[in-house]
C-alpha cells in the first residue's frame, strides 16, 4: 500500500525565491546533479523539495524515509517468491529505479550516515551525463563501484546535527532559507497554508494554470539550454572564482558553468552576463569553499554553523543580521561583544547570589577554615564567559567496547545492543538475540521445497522449515554517548589574568559541541576548602551551561579533593553497564595548597588522587591553566601522574583541541 | 480497546489550568499539532493525559515506551505470517495504531534518537513510510502528539520541539488548599473508583458537550487578514524559527476561542495563545540566554495586544 499525501503546490511557496529558483534551475538541467536545502523548521524546504517534482511529472519521486535500511535501499532476495519456486529472485531496491529521476530526502541531517553515503554514492556520476549510471542489479552486490544518476533533492536543518561533507560535494546548488522578517509576506505564508489545509483540492486547483506555467517555462529553457555558449572571457572569469573561493578539484567550476547556462536559459536569453555568474555563484560556491577556508572561518564560530558563515553577501549571518559587514572578523567581533554584554549581566546576578557566605562555607567548620572562606569570599569573582574557541568533533573510545551502548552520537557501536537503528544482518556471534527474521527467512527460502521433501514425516503444516544455519541478528547502528565530565580549578589563582574567563569559554565551547554530539555532561568546581559537584552527569547541556555562568572563582586550591571527587562521580559509570563512556577534562593550574587531611600533603595528595584515576582507566586531558612568564609545571606532572593528554589553555584557543582530544584514544 | 472504568476522571483534576486547556483544545481541534507537557515528577502528566482519552470514548491513547525499538515504531515484517503462509506481510507498529488517535510518549526526551526520527518523519507528512526488512508499505499517520518531559533530564531537539503546537510547563500546586485538595480527590478516588467517576459524571458530560459545540463553532470561524497580519508581526517580535509558529498561534486562538463559546477572537484568546505555542519556540539554541516567560509575552506584545480588537 502507498499513501500520497496532497501536496502544496510548488508556486504558491511565498518569499523562498532562490530556494524556487535553484530547484527550477535544477529542473531544466540535471546536470546541476542536486540540491540542497538548509535552514530552520518551518521554512517550507520539505514543501519546496516535494513541490518541484509536480514540475517534472514525467520523472518518478523515490523518497527515502530515515526508516530504510540497507536491504531495501539495494534490493534483495524476494522470500515469498524463493519460498514458491524454490529460486532466488531478485527484487530491486530503491536504488534501482532512481536513474534518471528523483530522489528526495526530507531530514537529510539525520540519516545514518552510512545509509546516506550510500545514497550519495550511488549518484555520484559526471554532471551532465545522466543516463549512464547503473544501481547493482546481480548477486555481486557491495562490489565494484555503482552508480546511479538521479536527481537529488535534499533538505536539512544545519543546526541539529552537523551534515555530511560528502553531502555538500553531491547537491550542485545550496540554498540556506531564513525565516521571514517582513509583515505582510509572512501573512501571505500564513494565509495561503491555512487556505490549503482547509481545502487542498481548490487550492491546488487554484494555482494549476501558474503550475502549467512554470512547466512550460521549464520545458523552453531545456530547448534553449543547449545553444547557450558561454564565452572564453567568462569563462576564465568562472574558474577564478572557483579558486579564489578555495574550491577544491574542478567540480565546482564546471558546476558554476553549468548553472550559468541554465539561469541563461531559464531568462530566455543566450547570451549570458556577470550577472548571471553571481547569481550562479550564490548557489554553487557557499557549501564549497568549506575545505580551504577553513582554518580562518572555524574561528569563534561551532562548526556546525559553517555553510551558514560562508554564504555571500546576501544572506543574513545567523542570529545577529550585520548588514554591511559579511567579514568573519566583523562578525567574530560582534559575537564576543554580545559574548560580553551577556557576561556583565550574568555577572552582576552571580553576585547577589554567591555573596552568602554560608552558603560557600560548605562542610569545613574549623575556625581557621572559616575565618579563611570569609576572607577568600570577599575575593571570590565570577569570571564572565570568555570567547569560545572552535570545537572539531573528537572520539572517545571504549575501554569496554562490548558494553550496550546509550545514545549519543560521538562513538559508534554495532552489535550486541537492541537499541538503534537496524542497518543489516549479519550471522550470529555469541548468544542468539535480537533475530533479524526478514533476513532469516530470505535465508531460508530457497531450500524450503528440499527440507520438505527430506522431512516430510515430521509436521507438514509448516511452511516454512528453518535451520539454525539459516538464522541471522540484527546489527544495529547506534551511537555510544560519551560522559564528559568537567573538573574546573576555581580558585583564587584563576583570576589572575583572566583566566577563569578563558577557562569559561573553553567549557563553554566543549558543552556546545557536547549537545550537538548528544553526549552526556557534567562539572565540578573545586575552590577553597572543597569541591562541589555543581552537575551531575546529565544530557541538559543547558544546565551545566548555566551553572558554569554562575561559577564564582576565589579562594584556595583543594585540587585532590577535586579530582577525587571527579573519580567518584565516574567511578559508578565504569562499574555499571552504563554504556557510556566517561571522560574527564581536568582544568588547572595544578597549585595544589589545600589537603584533605589535616596535615596532608596538598600536592602528593592530589598525585595520588591522580594515581587512583589513571588506575581506574580513566579517560582524561589535563588543561594546563597556569599564566605568566615563571612557570612552575605543576599541571604537566599531574597529568603524567594521570596519564592524561596534556594542553596548555593558549593551545586551545590556537584551535588545536580537535587534536587534543582525538588523540586521548 | 481497554476498559477506562480505572481512570481518573479529567473533571476532577484540580489546578494546571494551563495544561489542562491546552490538552482540551486539542480535543477542539484535533489537528491543532498535539502538546508538550513540560515539568518535575508527580504533576499528574499522565494522569491527565489518560484522563482527556477517557473524556472522549472514541479517542484511545497508544503509548509509546522510551525503551521502544524502531521496528516496534514504524511497522516491520509480520513474521508470523511469513512463516504461516511464506507470504510478505507488514506487521503495523505503533504509528498505524495511533492514526487518528493519542500517540502519548512519556519522558519524550529521553527517546533514542532513531525513534525521535521516526516521529518526525511521520509527523512531517501525515504519512508513514516504510522501506525496511524487504517490505515497501506506507500509511496515514496522523495522531494528537503528546508528550511529556522533565527538563532537568535533558533538552528535547529543537526540530522535534517545533512539532508540538502548544508547549505548557507544570508545577506542583504551591498552594495549601490545593494541595490538600488534590490528595483529598485521589483519595476518594482510590477508595471507590466506580463511585468517584459517577460523582464527576455530570462534569464529565458538560465538558465533553462544551467540545463537541466548540467543535461545531469552530467551523464558523473564518481567520480575517486582520488576524493573519497580527500573527505575523507576533512571530517576528519573537523571533521564532519557521513559520509554522505562525499558523500554530492563529489555530490556538481560533480553538481558544470556540472552546469559550465564542466565533468572535479576542485579545485574551490570543495571549492565552501565546503563551503556549510561543515559548518553547523563541529559544533557538538550548545555550541561549533568556527563558520567556508568559510576562515576558504579555509586555513584548503590549501594543499588538490592542490591535486585536481592531482585528477581530
Amino acid at each position: 500500500m502507498q499513501v500520497k499525501p496532497h501536496l502544496y503546490p510548488f508556486c504558491a511557496v511565498v518569499g523562498q525565491e532562490r530556494a524556487q529558483k535553484a530547484l527550477l534551475l535544477h529542473a531544466v538541467n540535471p546536470g546541476l546533479k542536486g540540491v540542497l536545502l538548509a535552514g530552520p523548521p518551518g521554512t517550507a524546504k520539505s514543501t519546496l523539495i516535494h513541490g518541484v517534482t509536480e514540475l517534472l511529472p514525467e520523472l518518478n519521486v523515490i523518497n527515502i524515509p530515515l526508516n530504510v535500511d540497507e536491504e531495501r535501499l539495494w534490493g534483495d532476495w524476494d522470500m515469498a517468491a524463493a519460498v514458491r519456486s524454490g529460486k532466488r529472485t531478485f527484487v530491486p531496491g530503491l536504488l534501482a529505479a532512481a536513474d534518471g529521476h528523483i530522489v528526495t530526502v526530507d531530514n537529510a541531517h539525520i540519516m545514518p550516515e552510512r545509509l546516506m553515503k550510500a545514497v550519495l554514492t550511488a549518484g555520484d556520476n559526471v554532471a551532465g551525463e545522466p543516463a549512464h549510471g547503473h544501481v547493482r542489479k546481480s548477486s555481486e552486490r557491495r562490489s565494484g563501484l555503482d552508480s546511479a544518476a538521479f536527481r537529488l533533492f535534499a533538505a536539512m536543518s544545519p543546526d541539529d546535527r552537523k551534515p555530511l561533507p560528502a553531502m555538500f560535494d553531491r547537491c550542485g546548488l545550496y540554498v540556506r532559507l531564513e525565516t521571514s522578517a517582513d509583515l505582510a509576506e509572512r501573512t501571505e505564508i500564513a494565509s495561503r497554508l491555512l487556505a490549503f489545509k482547509q481545502d487542498p483540492e481548490s487550492f491546488r486547483l487554484a494555482y494549476e494554470s501558474e503550475t502549467k506555467e512554470l512547466r512550460a517555462r521549464i520545458a523552453a529553457a531545456r530547448t534553449r539550454l543547449p545553444a547557450v555558449h558561454i564565452d572564453g572571457e567568462l569563462l576564465r572569469l568562472a574558474a577564478e572564482i572557483a579558486e579564489e573561493a578555495g574550491c577544491l578539484g574542478h567540480r565546482a567550476d564546471i558546476l558554476l558553468i553549468e548553472a550559468v547556462r541554465t539561469i541563461t536559459a531559464w531568462e530566455g536569453l543566450s547570451e549570458t552576463t556577470q550577472e548571471h555568474l553571481q547569481e550562479a555563484a550564490g548557489f554553487v560556491l557557499p557549501h564549497r569553499m568549506r575545505a580551504a577556508s577553513q582554518p580562518e572561518v572555524s574561528r569563534g564560530k561551532s562548526p556546525g554553523d559553517l555553510p551558514d558563515q560562508e554564504q555571500t553577501k546576501h544572506d543574513s549571518n545567523g542570529d545577529h543580521p550585520s548588514p554591511g559587514s559579511h567579514r568573519d572578523k566583523e562578525s567574530q567581533r560582534e559575537s564576543q561583544a554580545e559574548g560580553e554584554n551577556n557576561a556583565t549581566n550574568g555577572e552582576q546576578v552571580d553576585r547577589s547570589q554567591f555573596a552568602s557566605p554560608a552558603q560557600l562555607g560548605g562542610d569545613h567548620n574549623g575556625e581557621a577554615d572559616s575565618r579563611q572562606s570569609l576572607s577568600s569570599e570577599a575575593r571570590a569573582v565570577v569570571e564572565a564567559v570568555g570567547r569560545e574557541i572552535a570545537v572539531q568533533p573528537f572520539v572517545f573510545t571504549s575501554p569496554h567496547p562490548m558494553k550496550q551502548a546509550q545514545t549519543g552520537k560521538r562513538n559508534q557501536a554495532s552489535v550486541g545492543t537492541v537499541n538503534g537503528r537496524y542497518v543489516r544482518a549479519a550471522m550470529p556471534r555469541g548468544p542468539l538475540r535480537d533475530i533479524a527474521f526478514d533476513a532469516t527467512l530470505r535465508m531460508a527460502a530457497p531450500f524450503q521445497r528440499i527440507r520438505k521433501q527430506q522431512s516430510s514425516s515430521y509436521n507438514t503444516n509448516l511452511k516454512l522449515w528453518i535451520e539454525p544455519s539459516d538464522v541471522r541478528v540484527k546489527v544495529r547502528e547506534n551511537k555510544t554517548g560519551t560522559a564528559l565530565l568537567f573538573v574546573v580549578d576555581a580558585s583564587g589563582s584563576m583570576n589572575a589574568n583572566k583566566r577563569m574567563k578563558a577557562v569559561k569559554g573553553a567549557v563553554l565551547s566543549l558543552l556546545r559541541d557536547a549537545y550537538r554530539q548528544r553526549d552526556h555532561v557534567g562539572l565540578i568546581a573545586f575552590r577553597d576548602q572543597q569541591a562541589e559537584l555543581l552537575l551531575g552527569l546529565t544530557r541538559s547541556v543547558e544546565l551545566a551551561e548555566r551553572k558554569l555562568r554562575t561559577l564564582p572563582a576565589g579562594g584556595k586550591t583543594p585540587l585532590g579533593i577535586g579530582l577525587e571527587k571527579g573519580l567518584m562521580a565516574i567511578r559508578p559509570l565504569l562499574n555499571r553497564r552504563s554504556g557510556l563512556i566517561p571522560a574527564m577534562i581536568v582544568m588547572t593550574d595544578g597549585k595544589a595548597n589545600v589537603s584533605a587531611e589535616a596535615a596532608g600533603d596538598p600536592w602528593q595528595e592530589s598525585l595520588q588522587a591522580a594515581q587512583r584515576i589513571a588506575a581506574a582507566g580513566i579517560r582524561t586531558l589535563v588543561i594546563d591553566t597556569e599564566d605568566g612568564v615563571v612557570r612552575f609545571g605543576y599541571a604537566r606532572k599531574l597529568a603524567e601522574a594521570m596519564q592524561a593528554r596534556y594542553y596548555r589553555l593558549e593551545q586551545l584557543e590556537a584551535g588545536s583541541i580537535e587534536r587534543a582530544v582525538r588523540t586521548l584514544i | 480497546m481497554e476498559g477506562k472504568a480505572d481512570v481518573y476522571p479529567f473533571a476532577a483534576i484540580v489546578g494546571q489550568d494551563l495544561m489542562r486547556k491546552g490538552l482540551l483544545l486539542n480535543l477542539v481541534n484535533r489537528k491543532l499539532g498535539g502538546i508538550l507537557i513540560r515539568g518535575e515528577k508527580g504533576t499528574a502528566k499522565s494522569t491527565a493525559v489518560r484522563a482527556i482519552a477517557d473524556l472522549m470514548p472514541e479517542l484511545s491513547v497508544v503509548n509509546l515506551p522510551v525503551h521502544a525499538t524502531e521496528d516496534r515504531v514504524v511497522g516491520t515484517l509480520d513474521i508470523e505470517h511469513a512463516i504461516r503462509e511464506g507470504e510478505k506481510k507488514f506487521e503495523p507498529g505503533l504509528l498505524a495504531k495511533a492514526h487518528g488517535h493519542i500517540l502519548y510518549v512519556d519522558e519524550i526526551n529521553l527517546l533514542d534518537d532513531a525513534i525521535v526520527d521516526a516521529l518526525l518523519d511521520a509527523a512531517a507528512m501525515g504519512v508513514n513510510t516504510v522501506e525496511r526488512e524487504g517490505v515497501s508499505y506506507s500509511h496515514p499517520s496522523r495522531f494528537i502528539l503528546i508528550g511529556t518531559m522533565n527538563p532537568e533530564e535533558g533538552e528535547l531537539r529543537p526540530q522535534l520541539l517545533d512539532r508540538f503546537a502548544l508547549s505548557v510547563e507544570v508545577n506542583g500546586e504551591r498552594d495549601v488548599e490545593s494541595r490538600m485538595e488534590v490528595i483529598r480527590r485521589r483519595l476518594a478516588f482510590e477508595a471507590d473508583p466506580d463511585e468517584f467517576r459517577r460523582r464527576y459524571e455530570p462534569q464529565q458530560l458538560e465538558l465533553r458537550e462544551r467540545i463537541e459545540r466548540a467543535r461545531q463553532l469552530l467551523e464558523q470561524i473564518k481567520p480575517s487578514e486582520e488576524l493573519l497580519k497580527w500573527t505575523a508581526a507576533v512571530g517576528i517580535r519573537l523571533k521564532v524559527d519557521g513559520h509554522r509558529a505562525d499558523i500554530m498561534l492563529m489555530k490556538t486562538a481560533m480553538a481558544m476561542a470556540a472552546f469559550q463559546g465564542r466565533t468572535q477572537i479576542v485579545a485574551d484568546d490570543m495571549v492565552e495563545a501565546a503563551m503556549m505555542v510561543m515559548p518553547h519556540r523563541m529559544r533557538k539554541r538550548p545555550f541561549e540566554e533568556g527563558a520567556y516567560d508568559h510576562e515576558t509575552i504579555r509586555e513584548l506584545l503590549g501594543d499588538l495586544l490592542s490591535e486585536v480588537t481592531h482585528a477581530s
